[in-house]
């Protein structure tokens, strides 16, 4: 009898794998890459860390088939199916939002998961502002809200020719993702129960990115089985930037519990 | 035939200080704005077009938003009463910002009600946008430039099919029964601008040949765009295009005498003046290609940030925005030769685009200015250059070689 393969409709996404151990997959930030070394170099110390990369971030371009972060969450699907058994994921901030994306499509091969300054979600008013419009907002203040202060912001001027392009696509890729609706998806909140595996939600104090009192909070109360959440004093929103060592820690400390 | 076209942006002037406000474009609060002042400039700036169109001359209208530098946020409103006011000009919007607003259909019927109106007047210009009406327009600024050419694609077939509805499914643009109502006047469309200062957009008129309007772009960056597009327009194999394909945006004024001329021109410095934008309207992922955008990063990082494309003609003297090709003043014989010299190094062109009036200057010195181009420049330039230059189409060097 013949087998039928199945078609795979959006390309694989390009993935970069670091040190050895337990497999976890890593979901990026605005940045991508860029400025995470320390944080990566940390965590693969222990664990096998799986690195996709999500179209438009990297040295790709944007590619027309990925539409929204949903496209990039089934991909995330096809790329779990791959690893097999069921891996601890850990996003930060819009790699957050699409890890929650990921997970409340199927839990499968997701163990538990580590929701780093997650965006994606919106309650309130109209006239309320969640995330700071980072095309309205002055540089400084977005490398504030980013940094926990402006002083944090990495030095620029040591990047190669080819960071400054990895730069410029973060970025275009991250207004083409977030832009409308502005960082989240009307769909997500109502869907945040579905996510049945253990899950920490790590913030930065100083994160003036999120400007919702207790964003966080949001998160926890839909999620079935939320862990203590963890607040990295003096951390940033990019809190895998701004406290590299205190964030791999804090999620070595939660594995621990769950493994 | 060479047209000479009048233009204002229907600034609100009477701002506070610059070091009070954070930026002119974007959020610049409307508590600035008095409603009966902004009475008063409305009538003022349609008198002004009504007296263009008096004097013989056309009329060009463009939108902005959330500004004091152009009070005019859709130029199918400022076209619905020139149509009225007007009888002769033609009128030339330059432009419909497509990639910013999400109804090309709605955009094709505003257009067509106006050339009906006009009784076929209209010219129609398809605009990009500045980086500063990306926050004010509230669209993603990533994927613009194909956005831009849908729309663009959509609008012309929704003006050219007559027998009844039909289907539009794009990766941008949705709509399952586009069937415009009234039909345009002009067959089969009116005729359609591009206003830019990008070459590569340049390319991509002259591949539709459609008209192309360069701005401020000074006399050799009007002769490289102008180029631009006659030699892609050789690449492609098409007839040479006309003259009338071609114009350039400049600050005009015409004086008495020179020093007349020159003081009118010193008003108008007022539109190079007053632009201050805060750097994240100015710099928007996406807006520019990644490569390009990089650059701007690393020179940024470096300690030199990006400014405006005309940040340089805001503190010039007046003498090299003269000699450049921004500003043309001066008493008439000045201007003519001004006029002249430019023609000559860009290699032909058809319209000459008319920044008459900004910042505080009123109807009757811009009246005048008006009047003494159309009586004194104006006829003299399209007998003795226009006309005579029967070779009508060639590049900029040649042209020069031809002169020399």
């Amino acid at each position: 009898m013949a087998t039928t393969t199945p078609q795979v409709a959006i390309r694989k996404l390009e993935e970069r794998r670091e040190g050895k151990g337990s497999p976890v997959v890593f979901l990026h930030g605005m940045n991508g890459l860029l400025f995470t070394e320390p944080f990566i170099e940390q965590l693969a110390k222990s664990h096998e860390v799986i690195i996709p990369i999500a179209p438009g971030w990297g040295e790709q371009a944007l590619d027309p088939a990925y539409r929204s972060l949903d496209d990039i969450a089934y991909a995330c699907l096809d790329l779990l199916d791959s690893i097999g058994g069921q891996v601890p994921v850990i996003g930060s901030s819009i790699g957050a939002w699409l890890a929650a994306e990921v997970a409340t499509k199927s839990c499968e091969h997701i163990q538990s998961l580590v929701l780093v300054s997650p965006v994606g979600v919106r309650t309130g008013e109209p006239t309320e502002r969640m995330y700071v419009d980072l095309y309205g907002a002055a540089p400084e203040t977005v490398s504030a809200a980013m940094y926990g202060e402006t002083a944090k912001a990495p030095d620029r001027t040591a990047l190669s020719d080819a960071q400054f392009l990895e730069l410029a696509r973060a970025e275009e890729a991250t207004a083409y993702f977030g832009w409308e609706p502005y960082m989240h998806n009307p769909s997500l909140l109502g869907r945040l129960h579905r996510i049945c595996v253990p899950t920490l939600l790590v913030t930065g104090e100083r994160d003036g990115f999120v400007l919702r009192e207790n964003h966080a909070g949001l998160f926890e109360e839909r999620l079935p089985k939320a862990a203590a959440p963890v607040v990295i004093p003096g951390a940033g929103h990019r809190v895998e930037e701004t406290a590299p060592s205190e964030l791999a820690a804090a999620i070595d400390a939660f594995l621990g519990t769950v493994a | 035939m060479f047209r000479a076209w009048t233009f204002t942006e229907m600034p609100y002037p009477y701002l506070p200080p610059e070091a009070d406000y954070e930026s002119l474009r974007v959020t610049l609060p409307s508590s600035v704005y008095d409603p009966e002042l902004g009475f008063q400039l409305y009538q003022k700036y349609f008198d002004i077009y009504a007296a263009a169109d008096e004097l013989g001359l056309d009329i060009m209208v463009n939108e902005h938003h959330a500004t004091a530098t152009c009070v005019a946020p859709a130029v199918p409103l400022a076209l619905s009463a020139l149509a009225r006011d007007t009888t002769n000009a033609r009128l030339l919007a330059l432009g419909n910002p497509l990639a910013n607003r999400n109804t090309p259909v709605r955009i094709a019927e505003e257009m067509a009600v106006i050339d009906v109106m006009s009784q076929g007047r209209l010219e129609v210009g398809f605009v990009r946008g500045v980086p500063y009406e990306i926050s004010a327009g509230n669209v993603n600024p990533v994927g613009m430039k194909e956005r831009f050419w849908e729309s663009a694609d959509l609008i012309v077939k929704a003006w050219t099919t007559h027998d009844g509805p039909f289907n539009w499914e794009g990766r941008y643009y949705n709509h399952r029964q586009v069937n415009v109502w009234p039909r345009v006047y002009q067959d089969p469309t009116p005729p359609i601008w591009i206003p830019t200062q990008s070459t590569g957009t340049v390319k991509e008129a002259a591949e539709r040949q459609f008209k192309l309007g360069t701005i401020l772009a000074g006399t050799d960056g009007a002769l490289k765009m102008f180029d631009t597009y006659r030699d892609r327009t050789a690449e492609l194999g098409f007839e040479p295009a006309p003259r009338e394909n071609l114009g350039y945006v400049a600050l005009v004024f015409v004086g008495e005498t020179d020093d007349e001329g020159f003081a009118g021109a010193r008003r108008l410095r007022w539109y190079l003046e007053n632009n201050k934008v805060a750097p994240q309207f100015m710099d928007v992922p996406g807006y520019l290609e990644g490569g390009i955008r990089a650059r701007m990063l690393k020179s940024e990082a470096l300690g030199t940030p990006i400014t405006s494309p005309i940040e340089h003609l805001i503190s010039a003297p007046l003498q090299e925005l003269l000699d450049g090709g921004y500003i043309f003043a001066g008493s008439p014989d000045t201007v003519y030769n001004q006029l002249k010299s430019f023609y000559d190094h860009v290699g032909g062109f058809g319209n000459f685009i008319m920044m008459v009036q900004t910042g505080t200057m009123g109807y009757e010195m811009v009246q005048k200015s008006m009047e003494l181009f159309s009586t004194e420049v104006l006829p003299r330039f399209r007998s003795e250059v226009f006309e005579a230059d029967t070779e009508g189409y060639q590049s900029g060097a040649r042209k020069q070689s031809v002169s020399a």
